[in-house]
């Protein structure tokens, strides 16, 4: 049935939710991109969330017509709608039509950002019954729903993933396989990290992921084998470089590696791993990537992680020209330094930070530091100031700063 | 001096360019959506006006009989089936089917109308609730709602037969006569013109007893409505006098004072719709009275998504104030007021109050 043939119980208002859902999508898409720009802190996002979650209530009063809005945004592989209709689905408990997303999702892998951030949206009264039976499915594709279900809600699914684990085919789905084993580290699932030691001599994505959580776990046994993934370039590259350098802390260490990152990367890496490793140490040679144009927004990046100075804040900016290039590039949305300003405030300012001491934000690393940058940065700060809390601690879960702010 | 005289609303129904009931409407502004359209209407410079009208499928698939009265009247018709429709909804919420007083908020130029045909009709399609023998209607403009509301304070608080009280309202700019009118004034917003309003419509009913049980309550919350404050604006619209917005705030002086409410008022729903004036008539009397609210106080104004409503404005804005305060903490008060074109100006304090409170 398409939604012409559906019409809501009030004759003549079917455009106001066709309107709405097409905002909630665009919303949901926005949120998305959002969520990894420097130039949105978490008020930002909220107040995104608010208008998102103001046309969502819209559509529920008249859930089916709604759904079929949605479906035919989907329809054309768009995940913002995958994530109305998702949510319209779940929220009517219909069968059918949660099913009919499920299946699509199946077909169509390039929806499932919206399904599974509609089952990270909704509260746990209403998406828990069908979590619990997705992971209970001899279907792998459900399985992974569910357990993708509990790494956006950083949901500890306790048995239920021990069953997973256990049954050794379930692992052989690589999407499951990967996505397990990002779970386990995420919500710190320590019995666990035997299926990660064993998982990290697979290759591609389940072992980066099998790497990256026995990391969040607290083991260190495997980096060896994860300077590669730190080296290499790959998608995994930018991930491996933000865990690895907070881990690392032996001086020699981080100089092979680094050294290794120089000769078979882009300098871009090099520079994002400075900042992550956050020396002050690093500063002279960041300034001096400041000059070059294409480094300079990362480089000052860099540069505001290790010393906490707000290059906005404290007018240390150039001009904006306009850009040829519409390319939706997130490092775009840094500022762009003015080196020279730059230098000549850190001279003034930045000579009390002692060298060879990790620093974030200004500060040498500490629980309560970590959480006020959690609460008031920009959603990139936001990011790795839950990575490095949830390295600090083996109980603490890694926090989602993507988490719908009303949850 | 404080009154301690309340109603509480029971329900409320409400149809309007962006919903076809009051959760819709509600749900619809708080997304930030409105209905404005250009219109197939001319203003006197040949330039389409925008409105916001009730979409014409609404009103045809009414299942209603509707009288045609001495002579036919395409506005009239309108404005009974949005009346029809917003009563139903608040009538379907009755325990009971007994007949209720309604108060009825009309057009100016429609009041003849109003006592005769609407009434008639809603009597005959809202059976038993609705009886033309225990209706009365208002014509003050936007200011009319409280007006209306003043005399269920004068003459029915006290009346011990019904439980129930229905205020309504009703009006409709969609009608080439008024559009011409205020066309030629100049009033409407058009490409060429951005100082102008929207011409909406709607039909809003807002059901009130004075017993606290009968409040629609969530987790024993319920919304308290005081005696509203009434005033003249000397220098309003069609006077020559000079406009200093005494008016207003003799209403707000007056509203404040049968309330006294126990917090400071958090959030104002005013009837302004786009025109300079209503702004720098709100900003004086906010500022007379800026003791009585909250620095952070948010002023709302719906008319940006669903157009003028006329007279039909207060209780709309009362509704709209009502689910509101749904989901605001225990204690929170709002002012809620209009003005009217020509002197009428009106305002009345809404508090969310615990069923306990009320009961002690």
């Amino acid at each position: 049935m398409t939604a012409a043939q559906k019409t809501s119980q009030r004759p003549g208002y079917d455009a106001i939710f066709e309107r709405c859902v097409d905002d909630a999508s665009f919303l949901w898409f926005q949120r998305c991109r959002a969520l990894t720009r420097a130039d949105y802190t978490h008020r930002d996002v909220e107040e995104v969330d608010r208008r998102l979650q103001a046309n969502l209530q819209v559509l529920q009063l008249s859930s089916e017509l709604s759904f079929e809005f949605a479906s035919e945004g989907y329809s054309l592989r768009d995940a913002g709608y995958m994530f109305v209709a998702a949510i319209q689905a779940f929220n009517s408990a219909k069968a059918t039509l949660i099913e009919r997303v499920l299946e699509d999702c199946r077909q169509m892998p390039e929806l499932r950002a919206g399904l599974f951030s509609a089952l990270g949206w909704m509260p746990g009264a209403v998406v828990h019954p069908w979590i619990k039976k997705f992971f209970l499915s001899k279907d792998d594709y459900l399985r992974l729903v569910g357990v993708a279900s509990c790494s956006v809600r950083r949901e500890n699914p306790g048995a239920h993933l021990n069953r997973l684990v256990e049954n050794a085919s379930s692992l052989d789905d690589t999407e499951l396989s990967m996505r397990v084993c990002r779970l386990i580290g995420e919500v710190k699932r320590q019995d666990l990290l035997p299926v990660l030691i064993e998982a990290r001599q697979a290759d591609g994505a389940k072992a980066f992921w099998a790497h990256w959580s026995a990391i969040l776990l607290g083991d260190r046994t495997g980096m060896d084998a994860f300077q590669s993934f730190v080296t290499t370039e790959s998608e995994w590259q930018s991930r491996a470089i933000d865990i690895a350098f907070r881990c690392l802390s032996d001086t020699s260490a981080i100089r092979a590696w680094i050294n290794e990152l120089r000769g078979k990367s882009k300098r871009e890496q090099v520079i994002k791993a400075a900042g992550v490793l956050g020396d002050p140490k690093t500063i002279p040679w960041l300034l001096a990537q400041m000059r070059d144009g294409k480094l300079a927004r990362i480089a000052g990046e860099a540069f505001s992680n290790i010393t906490g100075i707000d290059l906005q804040k404290e007018m240390l900016c150039q001009a904006e020209t306009a850009s040829a290039d519409e390319d939706d590039d997130q490092d775009d949305s840094l500022p762009l330094p003015n080196p020279t300003q730059v230098e000549n405030f850190w001279s003034a300012a930045g000579s009390h930070m002692p060298a060879g001491m990790r620093h974030f934000f200004g500060k040498p690393l500490s629980s309560a530091h970590l959480l006020e940058v959690y609460r008031t940065g920009n959603q990139r700060q936001r990011k790795s100031a839950a990575l490095e809390l949830a390295l600090q601690s083996n109980q603490q879960r890694l926090l989602n700063h993507a988490k719908p702010s009303f949850i | 001096m404080k009154d301690s005289r309340q109603f509480y609303i029971a329900a409320t129904g409400m149809i309007t360019s962006i919903g076809y009931d009051a959760a819709m409407s509600h749900a619809v502004w708080r997304a930030g959506h409105s209905a404005y359209a250009l219109s197939g209407i001319g203003n006197r410079y040949g330039e389409p006006v925008t409105i916001a009208s009730v979409p014409e499928q609404a009103l045809d698939e009414l299942d209603a009989q509707i009288s045609d009265g001495a002579e036919f009247s395409a506005l009239r018709d309108r404005m009974t089936r949005m009346a029809i429709i917003a009563a139903r909804e608040v009538c379907e919420k009755l325990p009971r089917k007994s007949a209720v007083p309604l108060l009825m908020v009309v057009d100016q130029q429609d009041i003849a109308n109003a006592n005769a045909g609407i009434s008639q009709d809603l009597e005959m399609n809202c059976s038993p609730w609705m009886q033309k023998s225990l209706s009365r209607a208002f014509d003050f403009g936007r200011a009319s709602g409280f007006h209306a509301l003043e005399f269920a304070f004068n003459y029915l608080f006290d009346a011990q037969e019904y439980e129930y009280l229905m205020l309504g309202g009703v009006d409709s700019y969609v009608d080439e006569r008024k559009l011409a009118k205020l066309g030629n004034e100049d009033r409407l917003l058009s490409p060429g013109s951005q100082e102008g309003f929207v011409p909406g419509e709607a039909a809003a009913f807002v059901l009130l007893t004075r017993n606290a049980q009968l409040a629609h309550a969530i987790s024993g919350q319920l919304v308290a409505v005081s005696l509203p404050g009434i005033d003249a604006e000397p220098g309003h619209l069609y006077s020559d006098r000079p406009y200093l917005g005494e008016g207003l705030h003799q209403a707000m002086t007056k509203a404040l004072a049968h309330a006294e409410p126990s917090q400071t008022i958090s959030r104002i729903y005013s009837s302004m719709n786009g025109e300079h004036h209503w702004a720098k008539e709100l900003g004086v009397a906010q500022l007379r009275h800026r003791h009585a609210f909250s620095d952070n106080c948010a002023v709302f104004h719906p008319a940006d998504c669903w157009g003028d409503l006329g007279a039909a404005t207060a209780p709309a804005l009362m509704s709209l104030a009502f689910m509101d305060l749904a989901d605001c903490g225990p204690g929170t008060t709002c002012l809620v007021y209009s003005s009217s074109d020509d002197a009428p100006r009106g305002a009345v304090v809404m508090e969310k109050q615990t069923l306990g409170e009320v009961q002690a």
